[in-house]
C-alpha cells in the first residue's frame, strides 16, 4: 500500500501505530553534506560505534561512580520523542519536520539518528552558530567577514579537526578573499592586545585582559606575562601599507606621490585593499605608563608563554614567533586546550559545563566531577580532535539520554549531570525551528550576500593588475562602481522548493551575522558578536510579544508555509500534523478532546490557527527538555 | 584577598550565569509585581508628584547648583557627522563657511546658522557647545566614543549613556522600558556589559509605535487561545517547576497586561491632534520628537532619537538647510510644548554626534570628518541657557578656548541629571568603569544643578 494514499484515505489514525511501519517514503531527509575527497574526509564510521560505544560506557560508569559517591541518581531514560526532539535542537540546530518525527519514531533508532545528525548539514548550521558567537564572526567586519564565515562553515562541514582548525587561524596571513582564515586577525583589526586576550580566552579558557592594564588582581598574571605573551603576535599587521599590497597597488601609489587627487582616488576605489594580514618583525614595548620593577616605559619586550616549557626560537623572527605561539597554544601539551574543548562540547550536549564558567580557569579551577573532566581531555586527544567522534561519544551516554533536571540548579551548588539541564532553545534554535515550520528543506537553503560577494569578485579581480589598470579603473570610480554591485543571480534565486518564500526564511547561520537590532534574533538573545559567547537566554516581555503578534505566527499559519501544506495534504489528520510538527510527539487523548473543543463552533482557518497560536505559545515548545 | 577574589568570582558567576539569565525582566522593562504601580500610575493624574516623590530618595551627587537636576533625557544623536560650521558654530565671513548665512538669536552675543530660526527664539533655555576634541574620526569608533566615553575594545562592551541613565537612576514608571531608541541606532546603544534589561527598547519607526503591540485579535480570542495553550502546558509546567519557566508564565500575564493596559498608548502618537503634528513636522524626526514627549510625560528615563544624513562628503549645501530646518521645527516645537507643560524643568535636551566636518571644503563641494574640532547642544533640566561654551579659530577648524573632551561633554550630561560621576561600576569581568570615564569632568559654567 502505498503510504501517501494511506494517509490521504484517512487510515493513519485508524491504523494508529501500524502507520508508522508504513511510511518507507520518509527517508532521512537530513541530507548528509557532501563528501570532498581532496580533504580525505572521512565519514562517521571511520571510527566503530563499538569503540565509541566502550568510550561512552566509560563516561557512565565515572558518573554513576561520582552519583554514588554523592548521594544522587540518574533522572532516568528518555522516551524516544524526547530522545528526538533534543537531538535535533542540540545536534542540527532546529526540531524536526513532521516527515523526519514521523520516520524516527517508526524506527527508533538513536544511534543512527546521531551519527547521521552528525553529519548533515544541519549539523554544520548549528556549529556555525556556536562559533560565530565565540569567534563573535560579523558580516561586517574589516576585510570582509563573508570569507571567514565560509572558512568557518566549510572547517565544520570538512570536520577538520580542531587543532588544525585553530592552527590555520592563528598562522594565517594575506587577505580574507584569499584565506578566510585571516579574518580571525581581521576581527580584532589594528588591535593585537585584545586580540591576544581573545586568544587565550576562546581557546584557552584563560582571563588575561586585566593584565593588559595592570597585573591582574584575580589571577596571577602579571602586567609583563601579558606583554611578554603578546610580543608573539605583535608583529601581526592587518593594516597594509602600499608597499605590503599586491604590486600593482605598490606601483600605483607610488606613481601618484605629488598628485593628491589621483592618490585620492586610488584610494576611493581600492582602499579597502590595505585590510589584510601580513607578519612583520615589529617588537613591542611597555606603556608609557609601566609601573613595576621588573620593567621600564617603551621597552621592548621579548616573546615568553605564561606557562608551559619556555620556547626557543631558532631564528627570531615575527613569523616564528607566530607559528611557535600557534604550536603552544594547540600543542597536546598544553592541557587547558584539549580540556577547554572537550568541556565547551561537554555543554552543548549536557547544558552547562563540568567547569562553568567554561572561559575563566584558574590554577584552583575544578571541574565538579575531576575524573570525568580528566577522562574527556584525554579522549579528546586521543580522538585527535575530531569533533563529531567526540559528540557521538556524548551523546551515546546514557546520561545524555536521561531526562532533564526537574528542580533548579541553584548557583553554586554542585550538579553531577544525572542528565542533561533544561535550557530554553537559544535564540538560533528557536528561530530555525520557525523556519523549518515553514519551508522546506531549511538545511538546503543557503547564504547568499549578493553586495559582499561583489566585493569579494572586484578583489579578486584586481589583485593582478598592473599599476596602469588600476590607476584607470580609479580614475573612473570603477573599483567602487564594482563593488557596489551585485555578485551576480544568487545561484538558488529560482530554486523551486523555495519560490515564493521570502529571502529572510533561511536558517540564522545563513543570514547576517548578527541579526539587526530589533530582529527576532536579537530579541531573543542571539549574540551582538561583539563580545565573547554574547548570547542570552534571558526571558523578556517583548519575546512574548513577538509569539503573539510576530511576523513568524504570521509566515507559520499562511496557506504557503510547509505546515499548513502538510495539513492539507494529511486533511484527515490535522490535529496530529500539528502536534508531529510543533512539539515532535503525539497529542495526548487530553489534549484531542482540548482541541476539539475550540475547533467545534469556528471556521477552520480559525480553529487551527488558535490551535497553532496555543502550541507556539506553550513553554513546551520553547523549552529543550 | 583570596576570598575576595572568591567572593567577587563567585559573584560573577552568579550575576552573568545565573541571575541575569533568569530574572524575569528585560528590556522592555516589565517587572514582576509592577502590575499594580503601573495601573496605579496611569490612572493617578499626580504622576508627576509621584515621580517627583520617589526622586526625592535619589542619593545621587549635587553640585549646589539652585536649578533641579533632569528627571529625563532626550538626546538627539545626527549620526553621520553633523557639520559645526553649518549649524551651531557659524564663521560668518570666513572663507570656509560657504552658502550658510549666520542669524540672531533670542541670547544676546548667541548666534546660530540660518537654518534654526525656531531654536534661535528659545535660546535663552538652549547652551551651545562649540569646542568638543576628539581623535576618532571613523563612523563607527567616534559613534562609540561618544554613546560611551570609551573607545571601542575587543573585551569589553560598554554600556550607552541612556544604559548608565537607567542603571545609575532606575525607572519612575515600572510599566514601560527606562530606555527607548527611536529609529537606527546599530551597536553602539546598548546595554553593553549591563544587564539587557538596561538596554534600549527599540521603536525602528515612531509613526508606528511598539513592535507587536497590537493585538491582531479579540480579546476573547485571545482568551480562549491563552487558555487552550495552558491546556497543552500544564503537564510540562508541573513537572519542571524551575525559575525560567515559571519567569516565562509571568512575563506572559505581564505581556497581556501591558497589552491590556492604558501607558502603552504612550507609544501611539497617533492620539495627538493635527495641529500637534503641524508644530512639530509631520515628518520623521517630528513624529520622534513628539514620541519622545509623551514617553517623557509617562516617566521614560532616556529617549534617544537617532537622526542620521550628516555624512555630507558630497554637495553639503543641497541638503543640509531642510535637514536642518526639519531638526530645527520638531526641536523648536519640543522645547516650546515641554516648556508649557511644566516638563523642561525636569528633562533635558541634548544634541550631540561623532564629529565635525572639515572647514575645507572639497572638491565634490562637500565637508570631509573633522574630530578635531564639533559642537553639541545642550537645554533644559541642569542647563544655564542664553549662552556658548568654547570657541573654534576663525576658519573653524581647531578649538582656540576651553577645549573639552567627549567624556567631558557625557560627564555634563550626567551630572544635569544628577549622576555620580564618580561612582565604580564593575564589568562582569570585574573591571571599572565610570559614566564618563576615569577622567570626565563636566563643564561648570554650563551647568544649573
Amino acid at each position: 500500500m502505498n503510504p501517501v494514499s494511506a494517509i490521504a484515505d484517512g487510515k493513519w489514525l485508524r491504523l494508529g501505530a501500524v502507520l508508522f511501519v508504513a511510511l518507507p517514503l520518509f527517508a532521512a531527509s537530513v541530507s548528509a553534506a557532501p563528501n570532498d575527497e581532496s580533504t580525505g574526509k572521512k565519514g562517521i564510521d571511520s571510527v566503530s560505534y563499538e569503540e565509541i560505544k566502550a568510550k561512552a560506557r566509560d563516561i557512565d560508569s565515572i558518573l554513576q561512580k561520582a552519583w554514588q559517591a554523592n548521594g544522587v541518581s540518574s533522572n532516568g531514560r528518555i522516551g524516544h520523542d524526547t530522545f528526538l526532539r533534543r537531538t535535533y535542537l542540540k545536534l542540527g540546530g532546529r526540531i524536526p519536520s513532521v516527515e523526519e518525527t514521523i520516520e524516527f519514531l517508526k524506527r527508533p533508532n538513536r544511534a543512527g539518528l546521531i551519527d547521521s545528525l552528525l553529519e548533515s548539514d544541519a549539523f554544520v548550521s548549528a556549529q556555525f552558530n556556536f562559533w560565530a558567537d565565540l569567534l563573535r564572526i560579523r558580516n561586517d567586519q574589516e576585510g570582509l567577514g563573508l570569507p571567514y564565515i565560509e572558512f568557518v562553515k566549510d572547517s565544520i562541514r570538512k570536520n577538520k579537526p580542531y587543532n588544525q582548525f585553530v592552527k590555520e587561524m592563528l598562522l594565517a596571513s594575506g587577505y580574507t578573499w584569499e584565506n578566510g582564515a585571516a579574518g580571525y586577525y581581521m576581527r580584532d583589526y589594528q588591535m593585537p592586545l585584545d586580540n591576544m586576550s581573545n586568544t587565550m580566552q576562546v581557546f584557552l579558557g584563560t582571563r588575561m585582559q586585566c593584565a593588559q592594564c595592570h597585573d591582574h588582581p584575580f589571577d596571577k598574571w602579571t602586567q609583563m606575562d601579558y606583554y611578554q605573551l603578546a610580543a608573539y603576535t605583535y608583529g601581526v599587521e592587518t593594516r597594509l601599507d602600499a608597499n605590503q599590497q599586491p604590486k600593482g597597488f605598490a606601483d600605483a601609489y607610488k606613481q601618484s606621490e605629488g598628485n593628491r587627487e589621483l592618490r585620492d582616488q586610488i584610494r576611493d576605489s581600492f582602499g579597502d585593499m590595505d585590510r589584510g594580514v601580513a607578519v612583520n618583525n615589529t617588537d613591542i614595548k611597555l606603556p608609557f605608563d609601566y609601573k613595576y620593577d621588573d620593567g621600564k616605559p617603551h621597552q621592548a619586550v621579548k616573546p615568553r608563554v605564561i606557562y608551559g616549557e619556555d620556547i626557543v626560537l631558532e631564528k627570531d623572527t615575527g613569523e616564528n614567533r607566530v607559528k611557535a605561539l600557534a604550536n603552544w597554544v594547540t600543542s597536546d601539551k598544553n592541557e587547558r586546550f584539549a580540556l577547554v574543548y572537550a568541556n565547551r562540547l561537554w555543554k552543548q550536549a549536557f547544558g552547562m559545563g563540568l567547569i562553568e564558567p567554561v572561559d575563566d580557569m584558574t590554577d584552583e579551577t575544578q571541574a565538579v566531577i575531576p575524573e570525568l573532566m580528566t577522562y574527556l581531555s584525554k579522549m579528546m586527544v586521543e580522538l585527535k580532535y575530531d569533533t563529531r567522534q567526540f559528540l557521538r561519544v556524548l551523546y551515546n551516554t546514557s546520561a545524555y539520554q536521561s531526562q532533564v533536571n526537574r528542580k533548579d540548579i541553584e548557583p553554586g551548588e554542585p550538579y553531577y549531570f544525572t542528565g542533561p539541564v533544561l535550557k530554553r532553545m537559544n535564540a538560533e534554535q528557536f528561530w530555525d525551528s520557525l523556519v523549518t515550520l515553514t519551508i522546506p528543506e531549511p538545511d538546503a537553503r543557503k547564504a547568499w550576500f549578493g553586495g559582499e560577494q561583489a566585493r569579494v569578485n572586484a578583489f579578486r579581480q584586481y589583485k593582478n593588475k598592473s599599476a596602469g589598470e588600476i590607476i584607470a579603473a580609479a580614475k573612473k570610480g570603477q573599483g567602487m562602481m564594482m563593488m557596489g554591485g551585485n555578485g551576480g543571480n544568487d545561484p538558488q534565486g529560482n530554486d523551486p522548493r523555495w519560490r515564493g518564500y521570502g529571502e529572510h526564511l533561511r536558517r540564522a547561520s545563513e543570514l547576517q551575522s548578527p541579526a539587526n537590532l530589533g530582529s527576532f534574533l536579537r530579541q531573543f538573545g542571539q549574540s551582538d558578536r561583539d563580545v565573547i559567547d554574547n548570547s542570552v537566554d534571558d526571558p523578556n516581555v517583548s519575546q512574548v510579544l513577538e509569539m503573539f503578534n510576530g511576523r513568524m505566527f504570521e509566515e507559520v499559519t499562511s496557506p504557503d508555509s510547509l505546515l499548513s501544506k502538510n495539513m492539507s495534504k494529511y486533511s484527515r489528520d490535522r490535529v496530529k500534523v500539528l502536534f508531529l510538527s510543533i512539539l515532535n510527539r503525539e497529542p495526548s487523548s487530553e489534549e484531542l478532546r482540548f482541541t476539539a473543543k475550540i475547533l467545534a463552533g469556528r471556521s477552520e482557518k480559525s480553529g487551527y490557527s488558535a490551535v497553532i497560536w496555543a502550541l507556539l505559545n506553550t513553554r513546551q515548545f520553547s523549552f529543550v527538555e | 584577598m583570596k576570598e575576595l577574589k572568591k567572593l567577587i568570582s563567585r559573584s560573577d558567576e552568579l550575576t552573568r550565569r545565573m541571575f541575569a539569565t533568569r530574572a524575569a525582566q528585560a528590556m522592555m522593562g516589565v517587572g514582576i509585581g509592577s502590575i499594580m504601580t503601573r495601573q496605579a500610575l496611569a490612572a493617578d493624574p499626580r504622576i508627576q508628584a509621584r515621580i517627583q516623590a520617589a526622586e526625592s530618595g535619589d542619593n545621587t551627587a549635587s553640585t549646589g547648583g539652585s536649578g533641579q537636576t533632569a528627571k529625563s533625557v532626550i538626546y538627539f544623536y545626527m549620526s553621520g557627522g553633523m557639520s559645526h560650521l553649518d549649524t551651531f558654530d557659524t564663521k560668518p565671513g570666513a572663507e570656509t563657511q560657504g552658502a550658510t548665512k549666520t542669524i540672531k538669536t533670542a541670547a544676546d552675543g548667541v548666534t546660530i546658522s540660518e537654518y534654526f530660526p525656531k531654536l534661535a527664539k528659545q535660546m535663552n533655555n538652549v547652551a551651545l557647545v562649540r569646542s568638543i576634541t576628539s581623535t576618532q574620526g571613523a563612523h563607527e569608533e567616534g559613534n562609540y566614543l561618544m554613546h560611551t566615553s570609551y573607545n571601542p575594545r575587543g573585551t569589553i562592551k560598554h554600556p550607552c549613556l541612556g544604559s548608565w541613565a537607567v542603571k545609575m537612576k532606575g525607572k519612575m514608571n515600572e510599566a514601560l522600558p527606562g530606555f527607548v531608541l527611536v529609529g537606527g541606532g546599530g551597536r553602539t546603544v546598548t546595554s553593553g556589559f549591563f544587564e539587557n534589561k538596561f538596554g534600549p527598547a527599540p521603536v525602528g519607526n515612531p509613526g508606528t509605535g511598539l513592535r507587536n503591540s497590537n493585538l491582531a485579535f479579540s480579546e476573547g480570542e485571545f482568551n480562549d487561545r491563552l487558555k487552550l495553550a495552558d491546556s497543552f502546558d500544564r503537564a510540562f509546567r508541573s513537572k519542571y517547576r524551575q525559575k525560567q519557566v515559571e519567569s516565562y508564565t509571568d512575563l506572559y500575564k505581564e505581556a497581556i497586561d501591558l497589552l491590556k493596559g492604558e501607558d502603552i498608548k504612550a507609544f501611539n502618537i497617533r492620539e495627538e491632534k493635527e495641529s500637534v503634528f503641524q508644530s512639530y513636522g509631520n515628518n520623521y524626526i517630528g513624529q520622534a520628537s513628539i514620541l519622545a514627549r509623551r514617553l517623557v510625560e509617562k516617566g521614560v528615563r532616556f529617549i534617544e532619537i537617532d537622526y542620521g544624513g550628516w555624512d555630507n562628503h558630497d554637495n553639503i549645501f543641497g541638503g543640509i538647510g531642510q535637514r536642518c530646518n526639519q531638526l530645527d521645527q520638531a526641536m523648536g516645537a519640543l522645547i516650546e510644548d515641554l516648556s508649557s507643560r511644566g516638563l523642561l524643568s525636569s528633562t533635558l535636551i541634548v544634541v550631540g554626534t561623532e564629529f565635525g566636518r572639515t572647514p575645507r571644503i572639497n572638491e565634490r563641494r562637500g565637508r570631509d570628518h573633522h574630530p578635531a574640532a564639533f559642537s553639541g547642544l545642550l537645554a533644559g533640566a541642569g542647563i544655564k541657557g542664553g549662552q556658548f561654551y568654547g570657541k573654534t579659530d576663525e576658519r573653524g577648524d581647531r578649538v582656540a578656548e576651553n577645549p573639552i573632551k567627549i567624556p567631558d561633554f557625557n560627564a555634563t550630561i550626567a551630572t544635569a541629571m544628577g549622576l555620580n560621576i564618580n561612582q565604580v561600576i564593575y564589568s562582569p569581568s570585574k573591571r571599572p568603569f565610570q559614566v564618563a570615564n576615569r577622567d570626565g569632568k563636566p563643564i561648570q559654567e554650563l551647568l544649573n544643578v
